[in-house]
């Protein structure tokens, strides 16, 4: 069942239109950091940033958008009838979207993670791995949270 | 042992204040294709999916292959093929790809069941035209492709040849009637089409506004409505006999030991009055007007009056009378006669 939802979204624009809306989340928060005077630059003050924008304005949003949006296409699409007489049950491809979301979820931490590594790289902000540690940590700890935060929206609401 | 592979028992489904299938008894014969008929909005696709679960029942049962579907949902769904509607399908995908997600769910064994399956209805295989840009007719063979790709027992097909062109409506029919025919398959299919249930359907259930009005075989269906002329008579064996040496090759069939019908409308009526009444002693159905050469019988002057006040004539053995509402030009009387014939010298009806 992983496999059928992985392979509904050959081609389609969530997955990439997802990762675009992390990217520039990330780069927003970029802006925000050199864009403010007397703000204190460097890789932890911007996977900070990255971090704040991630659950104030990112996170939530999109991890609900795009579990929901797996679930709604179903009847968008008129398929559900055609997934349900294979049989799959219903609560059975409910799980399987949700599972589909928590890995899209790690997904989308892991793209916050790289833009904060380029963004330094590019930037020339200087780090250790230690930095990495601590920012991988940050963004893993609230990219879950928010997930949980919102899990019961799309388990229960759909 | 049950020979019915769908059967329902007063299945009725309500949506508020609409009732939209009514009490509908349906049985579906194992390896025939049963037409639902109906107009648009009948309740049709209301059946079906109650049928396969799709939608709840209001009240009434559904049985498949002799079994409730709720809780049997894995052992029987498998053994079915289904269209309901439009097909729907992921329009970000090929047709290849959408029936390869469908026949891994379903855990489909043969590695060329698509493949096959998209060549039975004449689509491309591993192309890369998507489903979004799939024309109506080739949406709808997709569809056959996905409800035949796991060789299911039963095929329920809403309205298949939606869309599809004469050659593609003829390609589909003789597929179902080699599957039904050849494999054994049992088909319940649904149509506004009247042609096309009549081509294919072994077995027929007309449906209007949730009511089934009428189930039977297409075969009793078309006696039942066939035009006929019917004959009352004094004993259907010897006008059968007569039938046959008169006028050969009539279709007629014999309800009982007085009533015959005669489903040949191009044949000649007055001929075959004058058969019987020569022969045997007919008495003709009220609602059939029909001419009767007279001359003879008028013409040598025999003719007294009836009783009823019309006039009577007697012809050889046979007495025959013209009822007040009937008429002689000289000729031929026109209207209803009234003809009596003794053997024996006593008057017979």
């Amino acid at each position: 069942m992983i496999w059928a939802e992985l392979k509904k979204l050959k081609r389609h624009y969530l997955l990439p239109l997802s990762i675009g809306v992390v990217v520039l989340s990330s780069l927003l928060a970029l802006f925000q950091l050199t864009g403010a005077a007397n703000s204190v630059v460097g890789y932890l003050p911007l996977t900070d940033g990255i971090l704040w924008n991630n659950i104030t304005l990112t996170f939530p949003f999109l991890i609900t958008f795009f579990g929901s949006y797996l679930m709604n296409r179903e009847y968008s699409e008129d398929t559900l009838k055609n997934n349900l007489i294979v049989p799959v049950s219903y609560s059975k491809l409910k799980f399987a979207k949700i599972a589909i979301t928590v890995f899209a979820t790690f997904l989308f931490i892991a793209v916050s993670f790289l833009c904060s590594i380029v963004f330094a790289l590019v930037l020339q902000y200087p780090f250790n791995l230690a930095d990495i540690g601590i920012a991988f940590w940050k963004l893993l700890v609230t990219g879950i949270s928010c997930l949980i935060a919102v899990m019961p929206i799309i388990a229960f609401f759909l | 042992m049950n020979d019915f592979v769908i059967e329902t028992k007063q299945l009725t489904k309500i949506y508020g204040e609409q009732t939209a299938v009514s009490k509908v008894n349906l049985h579906v014969k194992k390896g025939r294709i049963y037409g639902l008929l109906g107009r648009n909005g009948a309740g049709k696709t209301t059946i079906m999916k109650m049928v396969l679960g799709l939608t709840s029942i209001t009240s009434g049962e559904v049985q498949l292959f002799g079994k409730n579907i709720r809780g049997q949902e894995k052992r029987i769904y498998p053994r079915i093929g289904a269209i309901i509607e439009t097909p729907g399908f992921y329009p970000n995908l090929t047709g290849t790809e959408n029936l390869e997600i469908f026949a891994k769910l379903r855990g489909t064994s043969r590695p060329d069941a698509v493949k096959n399956a998209l060549e039975v209805v004449g689509l491309p295989y591993k192309d890369k035209k998507l489903f979004s840009k799939y024309s109506l007719g080739m949406k709808q063979r997709l569809g056959i492709a996905n409800a035949i790709m796991h060789d299911p027992e039963l095929l329920i097909l809403d309205e298949p040849i939606n869309g599809l062109d004469p050659i593609g409506i003829a390609e589909i029919r003789k597929f179902l009637q080699d599957l039904s025919k050849e494999r054994g398959k049992t088909i319940l299919i649904s149509s506004h089409i009247l042609s096309e249930i009549d081509l294919l359907a072994d077995d027929i259930g007309i449906i209007h506004e949730g009511n089934l009005l009428e189930e039977s075989s297409m075969d009793e269906l078309r006696k039942k409505n066939q035009k006929y002329v019917l004959f009352r008579v004094s004993s259907t064996a010897t006008a059968a006999r007569i039938l046959e040496q008169k006028c050969g090759g009539v279709k007629y069939r014999i309800e009982d030991d007085n009533v015959m019908r005669i489903y040949d409308m191009d044949i000649d009526l007055s001929m075959v009055n004058q058969a019987f009444i020569f022969c045997y002693a007919v008495e003709s159905s009220s609602p059939i007007d029909f001419i009767v050469s007279m001359q003879s019988a008028f013409y040598n002057g025999k003719s007294r009056t009836h009783g009823n006040g019309g006039e009577c004539a007697e012809l050889g053995t046979a007495s025959i009378s013209l009822y007040p509402f009937s008429y002689w030009d000289g000729n031929c009387v026109h209207g209803i006669v009234g003809i009596y014939l003794s053997e024996t010298g006593g008057v017979m009806r």
